[in-house]
């Protein structure tokens, strides 16, 4: 196997992965510029607008028996309100949602991911068109309170706002009183033509303790008072809208394409409704497709909206005026405001009807509606097949290749990679992907020490330490170690201080103490001493708890470095950590070419394992603790484990390391779903925002514990008792057969499952994330990554 | 012609040591055969998992169900025991090949203290189990009955032992169980939400059919 054979599978791989997405997640085309009339010929119906979205008030919630909002219940009766149960297209997070609610059309998969991404600027509807934007051309003035999503979508827009920020999500109450404190003043005076208010509280709660929660019914009950209050206060030139943006499900979550998750709730209020003599029969009793009342598309809203306050039609509108309210205009003005949304999807279609009918009009709009908000989320078949190919013929080489290495062995590693790849295709293991790992550890753990009780007992007891520090299964919820160490915080700051110290004392043994002891101490305490010292301001930035033996070395930071708060220190401190480890990394290379070859590898990692510590939450940081423990065990068990040819050794070691690695990426409370990605150490020593700088430390925050093992195992490799250093490139190959043939086979699985479930219910939810997630371990942790243990070796 | 000794040929397992001397080992091992017979297949196992399934599988009944099965299991594996240690071939130094014999009379304190043994394994196994990830924290009583089922599925095997010392062919039946209690958790994360899924359900049954299969199929490795 040469090494352009290498090169050539590594760029076969990802380009096939990268194809793959191409046609997985197409984007999506967007006709510029804005709406206009076709002709206009008919009367607005209000000239002011409330909106008001409740986050994931599911249809339920305003509509059955069990819903606790009794004034929008009595309006529906006495028809000053109309009331529909609104399909919300997945995935159903609310930047995408708020997307579809304002223009009309359909969103695809990456903006879930942009949901995430707070400060990124491509998610902006600036140049697209809605109908906010048509109100601003209308010159109507716009006030918005509540969640800053908002303002992310349409950046000074609105002329009076007030944002909350969406990601703290314990918060139930201060979130939503953000909001009503507004309320009194701007109802007293009107100054607005538009009111945006966007209440978090109710979505919090979902998140927090479920559908079913004890604080849900007073919610409603806050939400119900709200709308009575501005209800009472509004004339009858004014439409209120009451909505959510998205439902939940049965736990509280939402993103995906259930029936909770995609019924949201559609209130339109205002007395001049009464001529319409809806009255609705609420409460209704509670079903289990959530369909109350009329079920209509959450686009159809749009057009609604545009056609009530007379405003052009947004340019990528796909949905349909409500048929309910037609009955508001004369016959001829019905027909003309039909053909404003007619003119609208002859644009979308790029063909003209000419049909005069109002029945034909709403035929044809409904027939184009649903094949153009399919197409929307059409796969490109063509690029989907063409990547799985290219995997297919790359993990087969691989398989080949790997077979020649290590012979029969390799049957232990097909059937583990083709295990893990099986469990692709089902939704809930790629959900419980932490449960298919330790599945595999301890098979694998058992194997390894096979003939070593006492090390396999220790390994054992350490794995199950790992194992219990998080949970991010929804299966036997237990109680964590993360969950003890968070009421528990002087026994976390005393383990966070060992896991410091141990790093810092092994550091300190490295080639450093060779070439100077004082320097090597001096290196290891500052070290240690900024890192400690950071998280201990980070915490107390954060408004944590923490201990008060530790309360005099905040002060004295502090006081020395000439602040007044917590907050402030943060950037230099952690600058100063960054241009020490850096100095350091320089120093000890300058070390290895002055030949100091003494735990070269380890010197690194130790080094590499403080950044680690520094970008981990603190409750994860005694994993670390734990994985030092692992690495001297397997490093003993694999020095011994006689009776193994020494190129499958090398690859055991390796096959372990890399369930280590998966293993403990989950067990830093990861899981394969957007929502647990960890933002909160992104931005250590950042003053503004750095794309580059905060993916760097996004990457290593999330990723912290698979780039320890990464590494680690060329410390276990290489500086144990036989010399392996003559036969290095023998031995990285080896560690890289194994792990890339995991990754192709894993990955060529992935894909398949994604291809072959593409419509299934879960796609969004489940197998897209999973997607996003093999594509961040191909290019980051077996690229990446790879090619930085590749430069070390080649330095060795 | 003389015939000329070959050397023995030597598998070697690894590039740099000395193969390692296997041949002494040979008197110690093997001077009992237990060879595979339909009588020893253990049926009542299948038995017990239909009438764990037949029985209130629903959370928190859970729990009074193992219990009740276990002392079905117990009293089966009382009888079983006679079974499968009789079936059991001593050879003796002189080449002979004799059945092992179990009677109530003589080995009455043997079976009895075996029973306790099986007790006392409770808790070295509840920590094994633990430590190969059932929770610690919650479940108690599950894993700890759960301990139990598997203490005694092992029982013919501690009688065994005790009647014709260690011997590495009983390391196989455990290993049997063991196995087939790891992979019970492959259930654990599918969403079927079924009633069967409830811990420790997925780990006895699985354990059962594991040892199922060891007490069928080890006399014919």
């Amino acid at each position: 196997m040469r090494w352009y054979h290498i090169l050539l599978l590594a760029v076969l791989q990802i380009a096939g992965l990268l194809v793959f997405c191409l046609g997985f997640f197409p984007s999506k085309v967007v006709l510029k510029g804005f709406g206009e009339f076709d002709n206009g010929n008919y009367d607005p119906q209000f000239n002011k607008i409330v909106f008001m979205v409740v986050d994931a008030l599911r249809s339920d919630f305003i509509f059955s028996e069990d819903s606790s909002m009794l004034y929008v219940q009595s309006l529906l009766r006495e028809g000053s309100a109309l009331g529909f149960t609104a399909y919300s297209n997945p995935p159903t997070v609310t930047l995408p949602r708020l997307k579809g609610i304002t223009t009309g059309s359909t969103p695809n998969f990456l903006d879930a991911v942009l949901n995430v991404v707070e400060e990124d600027s491509s998610s902006t509807l600036a140049n697209q068109d809605s109908w906010i934007t048509q109100l601003k051309k209308a010159d109507k003035r716009i006030h918005m309170y509540g969640d800053d999503t908002w303002i992310k979508l349409f950046p000074s827009v609105f002329d009076e706002v007030d944002g909350t920020g969406s990601f703290f999500v314990s918060d139930f109450t201060e979130v939503d009183n953000n909001v009503t404190r507004h309320l009194d003043h701007e109802l007293s005076e009107q100054s607005w033509d538009c009111l945006i208010l966007h209440y978090l509280g109710l979505d919090h709660i979902g998140h927090k303790g479920g559908p079913k929660s004890i604080f849900m019914s007073p919610k409603q009950r806050e939400m119900d008072s709200i709308v009575e209050k501005i209800h009472s206060k509004l004339d009858d030139d004014t439409l209120m809208v009451l909505l959510g943006d998205h439902g939940m499900n049965d736990i509280g979550n939402h993103g995906g394409s259930s029936a909770g998750e995609t019924s949201a709730g559609l209130v339109f209020i205002s007395n001049k409704l009464r001529k319409l003599n809806s009255n609705a029969k609420v409460p209704l009793p509670k079903n289990e497709d959530f369909k109350f009342l009329t079920k209509v598309q959450q686009i159809d809203l749009v057009p609604t909206i545009s056609n009530l306050l007379r405003l052009p039609i947004p340019r990528n509108n796909l949905g349909i005026m409500i048929k309910e309210f037609l009955p508001l205009w004369s016959a001829d003005q019905q027909l003309n405001l039909m053909k404003e949304n007619l003119k609208n999807y002859e644009n979308l279609k790029g063909e003209v009807t000419n049909l005069e009918d109002i029945n034909m009009i709403y035929d044809f709009l409904i027939n184009s509606q649903s094949g153009l908000t399919q197409s929307a989320t059409n796969y490109l078949t063509d690029k989907m097949l063409c990547g799985i190919v290219m995997l297919i013929f790359s993990s087969l080489f691989v398989l080949l290749y790997l077979y020649n290495t290590v012979q029969l062995y390799s049957i232990w590693f097909y059937s583990l990679n083709i295990l893990y790849g099986i469990t692709m295709f089902g939704s809930s293991f790629v959900e419980e992907e932490y449960q298919i790992w330790w599945w595999f550890a301890t098979f694998f753990i058992v194997f390894l020490c096979y003939g070593r009780p006492s090390n396999l007992l220790y390994i054992l007891f350490l794995i199950r330490l790992v194992r219990g520090w998080n949970n991010t299964g929804q299966k036997y919820i237990g109680d964590t170690i993360f969950q003890y160490l968070q009421e528990h915080p002087f026994i976390n700051w005393l383990l966070v201080f060992l896991t410091i110290s141990v790093y810092g004392f092994s550091l300190n043994n490295g080639a450093f103490s060779l070439f100077s002891p004082l320097l090597s101490f001096l290196i290891s305490f500052l070290l240690s001493i900024t890192c400690f010292t950071f998280k201990l301001l980070f915490s107390l930035a954060n408004g944590d708890e923490i201990p008060k033996e530790l309360v005099g070395l905040a002060a004295f930071t502090m006081e020395s470095l000439g602040v007044d708060n917590a907050q402030d220190s943060l950037i230099d401190l952690a600058r100063m950590f960054y241009y020490m480890v850096l100095a350091v990394l320089v120093l000890r290379l300058g070390l290895k070419f002055k030949s100091y070859d003494y735990w070269f590898f380890t010197d690194l990692h130790n080094l590499l394992s403080f950044v680690l510590i520094f970008q981990t939450s603190l409750q994860n940081i005694p994993l670390f603790l734990v994985f030092l423990g692992i690495k001297h065990q397997v490093g003993l068990v694999s020095g011994n484990s006689m009776g193994l040819k020494k190129s499958n050794r090398i690859s055991f070691v390796s096959l372990f390391c890399l369930i280590l690695q998966h293993l403990s990426f989950f067990s830093l409370g990861q899981s394969n779903s957007l929502a647990t990605v960890d933002l909160s150490n992104a931005y250590n020593g950042i003053s503004g925002y750095n794309i580059l700088a905060v993916g760097v430390l996004t990457f290593i925050s999330n990723f912290s514990t698979p780039i320890f093992w990464s590494f680690g195992s060329l410390s276990i490799l290489f500086e144990n008792k036989e010399k392996l250093a003559p036969i290095k490139y023998e031995v990285l190959k080896t560690r890289w057969l194994v792990s890339t043939s995991f990754y192709t086979i894993g990955t060529t699985f992935t894909l398949i499952a994604c291809y072959a479930l593409r419509y299934h219910l879960f796609i969004w939810t489940v197998f897209s994330p999973k997607l996003l997630y093999t594509l961040a371990w191909n290019l980051l942790m077996n690229g990446l990554v790879e090619i930085l243990c590749l430069l070390l070796t080649i330095l060795h | 012609m003389p015939t000329r000794t070959t050397p023995k040929k030597t598998v070697s397992f690894s590039d740099n040591e000395p193969p390692v001397k296997e041949q002494q080992h040979i008197d110690l091992e093997e001077n009992i055969k237990i060879p595979f017979s339909l009588k020893t297949i253990p049926f009542h196992y299948i038995l017990i998992v239909y009438s764990i399934l037949k029985q209130d599988i629903t959370t928190g009944n859970v729990l009074n169900n193992l219990i009740n099965n276990l002392f079905a299991l117990i009293f089966m594996q009382l009888v079983y025991t006679f079974l499968f240690v009789t079936n059991i071939i001593e050879i003796t130094k002189k080449k002979h090949q004799k059945r092992v014999k179990l009677s109530i009379g003589k080995d009455y304190s043997l079976i009895i203290s075996s029973i306790l043994i099986s007790l006392v394994f409770v808790l070295p196994i509840y920590l094994l189990v633990v430590l190969f990830g059932a929770p610690f924290t919650t479940y108690f009583q599950e894993n700890l009955i759960l301990s139990t089922h598997l203490s005694f599925l092992s029982y013919p095997i501690i009688v065994s032992y005790f009647k014709t010392g260690e011997k590495s062919i009983y390391y196989k039946y455990l290993a049997f169980i063991a196995i087939g209690a790891w992979f019970g958790a492959i259930a654990i994360p599918l969403d079927w939400d079924r009633d069967w899924q409830n811990w420790p359900l997925p780990i006895v049954i699985s354990s059962y059919i594991g040892s199922f299969i060891g007490y069928s199929i080890v006399g014919l490795l």
